[in-house]
């Protein structure tokens, strides 16, 4: 994802120009989407999240003191917050990995479309297994392209925690895929 | 302890594990989900337009509207009473009379006493005087005296 904002666009943000949310909302929906998804699995939980993670945006931009390149860790902190809220009073519940793949976007070709939801579902169930920090610092990182400063931010941790994350992540998932891969 | 082979031959480093995930950048927010973000953004949008337009402003930050005739004559009122402040310590400088200026008494005839003749007597360029003084920097005059050269007059 591409992280570049014009110069004034929290300002314009917090003066609620309703193009400057437009843009918010085509540059952050698939990234909370996918932030919420990959931690429970469940579409209708996800969305609520993400609607959730919007409007507390909206309501707290007015108290952002920072500029455009900060704007990404603290939409993700925001993100955080309602994950944590959501963990506390709800109950997980576990969609099977088949429903995963439905979200994902049309592909052309019906043996790419395949090959596709079957690498989605594996890359599913392998961060589905990781501890939750560990899933939202590597989620963040690899996949939404933030720095380490900034995912340090985004998850209110320190930096040299999120480099142990980063480190136990990758063993996981390389001894997750070899043994996948070992398996007849 | 027998050790498995790396499958990933070199290092796993960053650059794999992101094009390991990279399959998860193709999870985008359905529909419904962009919808639902919208119609939340919408929500709060409208609520805090609504809140600051019902929230009376405080007294400091009020304004009136005041019709341009009234504010120019304002405006010019303010500035002739500011340039006759300006002008009337001015005035008042030029207005007061300069010991030098100030009208003589009449001199006393025939023979009077010194002291009355003295006392009426008024500094006038007209009479050749020498002042004298003593000054300090900084503080002005402490002590003048002021001599009348004219010998028809003193002793």
């Amino acid at each position: 994802m591409v992280m570049t904002l014009s110069e004034s666009f929290v300002s314009r943000l917090q003066r609620g120009e309703p193009t400057a949310y437009e843009e918010l909302l085509a540059r952050f929906e698939s990234p909370l989407y996918r932030f919420f998804y990959c931690d429970h699995r469940d579409h209708h939980m996800a969305q609520e999240q993400s609607a959730e993670t919007f409007a507390q945006l909206a309501q707290s931009i007015a108290n952002m003191a920072g500029c455009d390149g900060q704007l990404a860790a603290f939409v993700f902190s925001i993100a955080r917050r309602v994950q944590l809220r959501s963990w506390r009073t709800k109950k997980q519940s576990v969609l099977p990995l088949e429903s995963a793949a439905d979200t994902m976007q049309a592909c052309p070709c019906p043996v790419q479309q395949a090959a596709g939801r079957e690498q989605l579902s594996l890359v599913l169930a392998a961060i589905g297994a990781l501890e939750q920090p560990q899933r939202n610092v590597l989620l963040l990182r690899f996949v939404e392209g933030l720095s380490l400063a900034e995912v340090a931010t985004a998850l209110d941790i320190p930096l040299g925690t999120v480099k142990s994350h980063i480190h136990r992540g990758r063993e996981y998932l390389r001894q997750r895929f070899f043994s996948q891969e070992c398996q007849p | 302890m027998t050790r498995l082979p790396d499958p990933f031959p070199g290092s796993f480093d960053e650059q794999s594990l992101c094009d390991l995930l990279a399959s998860l950048r193709d999870l985008q927010a359905p529909l419904a989900t962009q919808i639902a973000n919208r119609q939340s953004l919408a929500n709060v949008l409208h609520e805090r337009r609504q809140q600051s337009a019902s929230r009376p402003r405080p007294w400091w930050r009020r304004s009136v509207s005041v019709p341009i005739p009234l504010a120019a004559a304002i405006l010019l009122l303010a500035v002739v009473f500011a340039l006759q402040q300006r002008a009337s310590p001015q005035l008042a400088r030029d207005a007061a009379p300069s010991p030098a200026h100030q009208p003589q008494a009449p001199l006393p005839r025939g023979d009077d006493s010194r002291e009355a003749m003295l006392a009426t007597l008024q500094p006038s360029a007209n009479i050749p005087s020498m002042e004298a003084g003593i000054y300090l920097s900084g503080i002005g005059s402490l002590n003048s005296k002021v001599v009348y050269l004219d010998k028809g007059f003193l002793p």
